[in-house]
């Protein structure tokens, strides 16, 4: 065991910063993604049997924290849920009314995007730095389930049970979340260009 | 008779549906309800195709591991306690 505590501690060295940069980025959270590197590296030492050399330190130590991660969310998206948070909902009504009238048709000014496939935006640091920003900005429990959306990359059927909440929920909060993103970058990015 | 209303929804409700299309969560009268709307509403066409842009940019943006760059220091106080805890583990 000796080698192994010698060994994860220089994986500590050189690892944990780019570890804690990405949980830091996927929570928006400096204590939580703090937390989460010291559980990885606890889960690496304690499970360090496990690991041949089949694969990269670097690719072992971050499935263990993508896994981490996606606990947290769920954590996260599971409690907002049972407690319905006002945010949640205040942030709901304000955001349906902007983007729609009371019949429900698009108002003119949420009518035009100029959101486009463009798979080079995120090569652009600057692009980057708004669509980080506009992820920050969504209600905990509105990222928590797009982080889950696209982390887990499991049917949302699948992501419901396990978590033991409605997909009818699931999916207004991926709405609403993805209305809100599409809205930010418009204001944040194509109209500032 | 069949209530022929029930199939005509609004662009917030064929909004929705458009996400649950892209995630095949559609049953067979969802399927229905934003075909016929699509018919009619050429800004529900252009947003199911920005939804699925910004969902190519999601899923790239979250699954990167690399953070172009712009990598954050982690404290030198807290890799010092992933050590100590590493040490009393022994």
């Amino acid at each position: 065991m000796q080698d192994a505590s010698k060994i994860i501690k220089e994986w500590v060295d050189e690892f944990s910063s780019e570890m804690f940069s990405w949980a830091f980025y996927k929570t928006s959270h400096k204590e939580t993604a703090e937390d989460l590197v010291q559980e990885t590296f606890i889960i690496a030492f304690q499970s360090f049997d496990t690991f041949q050399n089949k694969s990269k330190p670097k690719t072992w130590l971050f499935s263990i924290l993508k896994n981490k991660i996606i606990d947290y969310h769920r954590k996260n998206y599971k409690s907002s849920i049972i407690s319905t948070d006002k945010i949640s909902e205040q942030q709901s009504t304000f955001l349906l009314s902007y983007m729609f009238t009371e019949d429900g048709e698009w108002r003119k000014e949420r009518q035009v995007s100029s959101l486009d496939e463009d798979s080079e935006l995120l090569d652009d640091p600057a692009f980057n730095r708004v669509l980080t920003g506009c992820i920050e900005k969504l209600p905990l429990a509105w990222n928590s389930a797009i982080q889950l959306k696209y982390l887990e990359e499991k049917e949302a059927t699948v992501i419901c049970q396990e978590l033991q909440v409605s997909t009818s929920n699931y999916w207004q909060i991926i709405h609403r979340a993805k209305l809100q993103l599409r809205e930010c970058i418009e204001q944040h990015w194509f109209k500032k260009l | 008779m069949k209530d022929y209303n029930s199939y005509i929804v609004s662009c917030e409700k064929a909004s929705l549906l458009i996400e649950k299309k892209l995630g095949n969560a559609l049953n067979p009268k969802e399927k229905t309800q934003l075909f016929i709307h699509k018919l009619i509403c050429s800004i529900c066409r252009k947003y199911e195709k920005q939804s699925k842009a910004l969902d190519v940019l999601l899923r790239n943006k979250i699954t990167n591991e690399q953070m172009g760059g712009s990598n954050l220091m982690l404290d030198q106080e807290r890799i010092d306690q992933i050590k100590l805890l590493i040490d009393n583990k022994i």
